[in-house]
């Protein structure tokens, strides 16, 4: 699986998130609007952003991912950015992983790195299938806008929740945008903690060093599709 | 025949109807390249050009550009030109990009014309537009500032149209001898000709 890039420890500032792909225009007409159509089934996900280096060490782990995503061209994990990254939450809590008997520390705590919303398909789906059921506690609300990733066995990939179209105790349905980039099985994992999604690096890794200490760089980031073999 | 039914016609005039394109090619040995307009992978239902029940359509960018198909007209043979990147390399490319490769020569090209509705779902039966046959593959590498532009181009003629040599319907000497070569009946046809100068006295 690949990594999960760190762009938190970057000082990442003016995250943009947008959906590139081609569009077809019928030419201006008499009336002066143009008809428009997306040709590209959804589109792929591009990203930009700012980051900021301050720290020596910011430097070396920024030289020292580039070499691998901006040089060698690997495809890695990018963390969704900003507010309304996570769903609004009604009292849920974090239960944490427990022991293998099922208890948990004296203190009620478990082991960390459990995710708090804990979510997974219903059904199984198919390859660009766009209304799913998903399993989701019932204190995790959901309106729409929701950024999530779908753990495929190639990477993440960040869709959105378009609307939602019927909800129960512990199932929701909804619509959601770009379709499934893949198709998924009962029990996939849909990560609503940190939607995130495959990308690599188009350009601007580098920036200028200020002073010789300050970096600010504007990476840009285009989803990652395998080229793929017959 | 109408290209959709009433029922087709229905959902298309309902509008936001956005069609794609899909390039399926058929190599002599059977391996199928899929490609499509679109982004990541892509299945379809069977039709009388895909028969197989697992297509799977990539969409990485493979798809460079595709030719204007024209009309046959007068005869004409129309031959076309795709361009498929050249930049990753995958199977598909090697056993393409291989010049003298018996594998694209005379291999089938269909282009479909795929709809999706407003949620992105195949709204309409594909629609398969064209059919060619494959003549040759070059691979081209250009540059420009920065970076190297790696294409493929991909001939290919109308499989309305065959490639055969002219027959030799003619009265000329040309002619005549690719009917029976050394045969000296039409030699001097060229000579009874309007306005050929008859040299007086022979020299």
């Amino acid at each position: 699986m690949p990594e999960i890039l760190p762009i938190e420890d970057f000082y990442p500032n003016n995250p943009r998130w947008d959906r590139v792909g081609a569009r077809k225009s019928g030419g201006r007409s008499l009336s002066g609007i143009s008809q428009r159509a997306s040709t590209t089934g959804g589109g792929a996900h591009t990203a930009t952003l700012l980051v900021q280096l301050r720290t020596a060490n910011q430097l070396r782990r920024w030289r020292s991912y580039g070499a691998r995503y901006a040089e060698n061209g690997e495809p890695f994990e990018l963390p969704f950015l900003g507010a309304g990254k996570v769903p609004l939450l009604g009292g849920a809590t974090y239960e944490g992983i427990p022991h293998g008997d099922g208890s948990y520390f004296d203190d009620g705590a478990g082991y960390d790195n459990a995710p708090l919303i804990e979510v997974s398909f219903a059904q199984a789906y198919d390859l660009r299938d766009t209304e799913v059921q998903l399993n989701l506690d019932s204190e995790v609300d959901i309106i729409g806008g929701e950024p999530f990733s779908v753990i495929n066995s190639d990477g993440a990939r960040l869709h959105f929740i378009k609307s939602v179209t019927s909800r129960t105790a512990t199932t929701i349905t909804v619509k959601i945008d770009p379709p499934l980039r893949a198709a998924v099985t009962t029990a996939t994992e849909v990560d609503f903690d940190n939607p995130r999604c495959l990308m690599r690096v188009e350009d601007g890794w580098y920036g200028p060093l200020t002073h010789l200490k300050f970096m600010d760089a504007a990476p840009i980031f285009v989803e990652h599709f395998d080229p793929q073999a017959a | 025949m109408a290209l959709y039914t009433s029922e087709q016609a229905a959902i298309l005039e309902k509008g936001a109807v956005r069609p794609s394109i899909l390039f399926r090619m058929v190599l002599t040995d059977n391996a199928v390249v899929r490609l499509w307009a679109g982004f990541g992978d892509l299945t379809i239902d069977t039709d009388n050009i895909e028969d197989d029940a697992s297509n799977i359509y990539y969409g990485a960018g493979e798809l460079v550009d595709l030719p204007v198909f024209e009309a046959l007209l007068n005869g004409d043979a129309d031959r076309v030109e795709f361009v498929l990147s050249g930049a990753a390399v995958t199977s598909e490319v090697v056993n393409l990009s291989d010049a003298e490769s018996e594998l694209v020569r005379r291999a089938r090209v269909n282009v479909g014309l795929v709809m999706f509705d407003e949620d992105w779902q195949i709204a309409l039966p594909v629609k398969w537009i064209w059919e060619g046959l494959a003549d040759s593959l070059s691979p081209a590498s250009s540059g420009s500032s920065g970076e190297r532009l790696n294409t493929l181009r991909l001939s290919v003629g109308s499989a309305l149209t065959g490639r055969r040599r002219p027959s030799p319907a003619y009265y000329t000497d040309l002619s005549q001898q690719a009917r029976s070569s050394g045969d000296t009946f039409c030699e001097r046809v060229n000579l009874y000709r309007q306005e050929q100068p008859k040299p007086w006295p022979r020299a």
